[in-house]
């Protein structure tokens, strides 16, 4: 069984690209500035995790993606992560990390295992605090255990993410000969896989002109592809457009398009990280 | 007292946008999205018409759907989810919104007479006339009522037809009808798309 790839190239990715946009984002600087702080966090959890994994002896093959999560080697870092969120969120959010971190351990215990049980799933019932603490925390455990199970090809183009079950975060267009082919990456454990252009992702509609998509002038890698059957909408990073773009961080530059797409009266699939 | 963990879910679990619950200021993104110029695009699936390979592609139109607004054109793509080209296109079909969109597009009848170097316009009613005239002068002068052997053939080898490829199937269709009913025998399109 191979362990945990160590990853942490794609967090230095991310947190440099954290850093390009919030230049180039100033609505989006506070978001920028913060989530650099959440991905140095999981930069040393997810080398933490590599060297637990080697200490263990041979291993378990996975059957599921949520089938163990295992507190011994995640529990240690909780607290540190409570206090990186508290030095650095904004008030309300440290707050909650503040008030959270006074719990006792059982209930970290339990709001960690029911958001592993339910992440993507059913966290939309979920306050927002309560949702962002364990998912921040847990996706560099989702991240490595999704990169141990075997990818089956697929025969369809399920909504869903085959891996884990949960809602899609993004889609992603990557260039496939002289278009861009649509994947979707998973809100939880980050795997991406191909889903059909010109196609809803929540209510299956196929009309075309009932699918717009919305692009801004200056940002013309980041589409909105929204339904006007369902008044969902779904936020796609075009690589095709801009190579150099990371979807799940320039994801978080795009706050404006968020508001504007809730003007429209859309409603967007899965909220990222920061709620937006 | 410490919070219970009831407590704090209780406190979390309320309405409205996360990042304004998490503290986030969200006056200057208020502020961009004035200054957002968003256009609306559609995406179509069409099939290139050059060739019978029938490549997928997706078609880009702008507009916002107004019944006075005109859809413009403004990217052609391959489609990557097609089975026959996934994506790829030939230089040909690579430029395809040229095909639609063209500075250089004839938009009426032009003749070159015999002997002529120079194109000159003509009135769609002059061209039509003029073909109209050539054709039934050289089926006059070249049907070929029976063959050799006295067997009734009714064809007209003099003249003959080729389709292009951008040729619909309704005009090929037409075409057809016509010049068999001319007894046309060489006849050719690409009608396989």
């Amino acid at each position: 069984m191979k362990g945990a790839p160590t990853v942490s190239n794609e967090d230095d990715a991310r947190i440099r690209r954290a850093e390009s946009l919030r230049s180039r984002h100033p609505a989006a600087s506070e978001f920028l500035e913060f989530y650099k702080h959440v991905v140095s966090f999981q930069k040393r959890l997810r080398a933490n995790m590599a060297r637990a994994n080697q200490l263990k002896s041979g291993g378990v093959a996975l059957a599921g993606l949520r089938d163990e999560l295992d507190l011994t080697v995640l529990l240690p870092h909780f607290r540190g992560y409570l206090s990186v969120v508290e030095s650095h969120a904004p008030h309300a959010l440290a707050e909650s990390a503040r008030q959270f971190a006074l719990l006792p351990s059982e209930s970290w215990i339990s709001s960690l295992e029911a958001y592993w049980q339910h992440a993507g799933i059913y966290d939309q019932q979920v306050g927002a605090f309560a949702q962002f603490l364990p998912r921040a925390f847990l996706q560099p455990y989702a991240e490595s255990r999704a990169s141990l199970l075997a990818r089956a090809p697929l025969q369809t183009t399920p909504r869903l993410c085959p891996l884990c079950g949960s809602r899609p975060l993004l889609g992603v267009l990557r260039r496939e000969g002289d278009g861009g082919r649509r994947f979707l990456l998973c809100s939880f454990c980050l795997r991406e896989w191909a889903f059909r252009r010109i196609l809803c992702p929540t209510c299956g509609e196929e009309a075309e002109d009932k699918l717009p998509v919305y692009v801004a002038e200056d940002t013309p890698h980041v589409r909105v592809e929204a339904c006007n059957t369902c008044k969902f909408y779904l936020r796609t990073i075009d690589l095709t457009r801009d190579g150099n773009a990371i979807p799940l961080v320039d994801d978080l530059a795009a706050v404006a398009h968020t508001l504007w797409a809730n003007e429209q009266g859309y409603t967007r699939l899965q909220p990222n990280l920061l709620g937006t | 007292m410490s919070p219970t963990r009831r407590d704090f879910l209780k406190l979390t679990t309320l309405g409205g946008t996360a990042a304004t619950l998490f503290g986030f200021d969200l006056k200057p993104a208020y502020a961009q999205l004035r200054t957002l110029k968003i256009a609306r695009a559609n995406e179509t699936r069409s099939t290139c018409p050059y060739c019978s390979v029938s490549c997928g592609v997706i078609i880009y139109t702008i507009g916002d759907r107004a019944k006075n607004v005109t859809p413009q054109v403004v990217h052609v793509e391959g489609d990557p989810d097609h089975p026959i080209n996934r994506g790829t296109l030939c230089p040909k079909g690579a430029s395809l919104e040229q095909d639609i969109l063209n500075e250089r597009r004839l938009l009426k009848p032009q003749v070159r007479r015999p002997g002529g170097t120079d194109w000159e316009d003509i009135s769609w009613g002059d061209a039509l006339n003029e073909i109209a005239e050539k054709v039934k002068k050289t089926r006059d002068d070249t049907f070929i009522e029976k063959d050799a052997a006295g067997h009734t053939v009714n064809r007209l080898e003099s003249i003959a037809w080729t389709g292009g490829c951008t040729d619909t199937n309704e005009f090929n269709y037409l075409v057809v009808k016509t010049m068999r009913s001319l007894g046309v025998v060489h006849l050719e399109n690409q009608a396989r798309v």
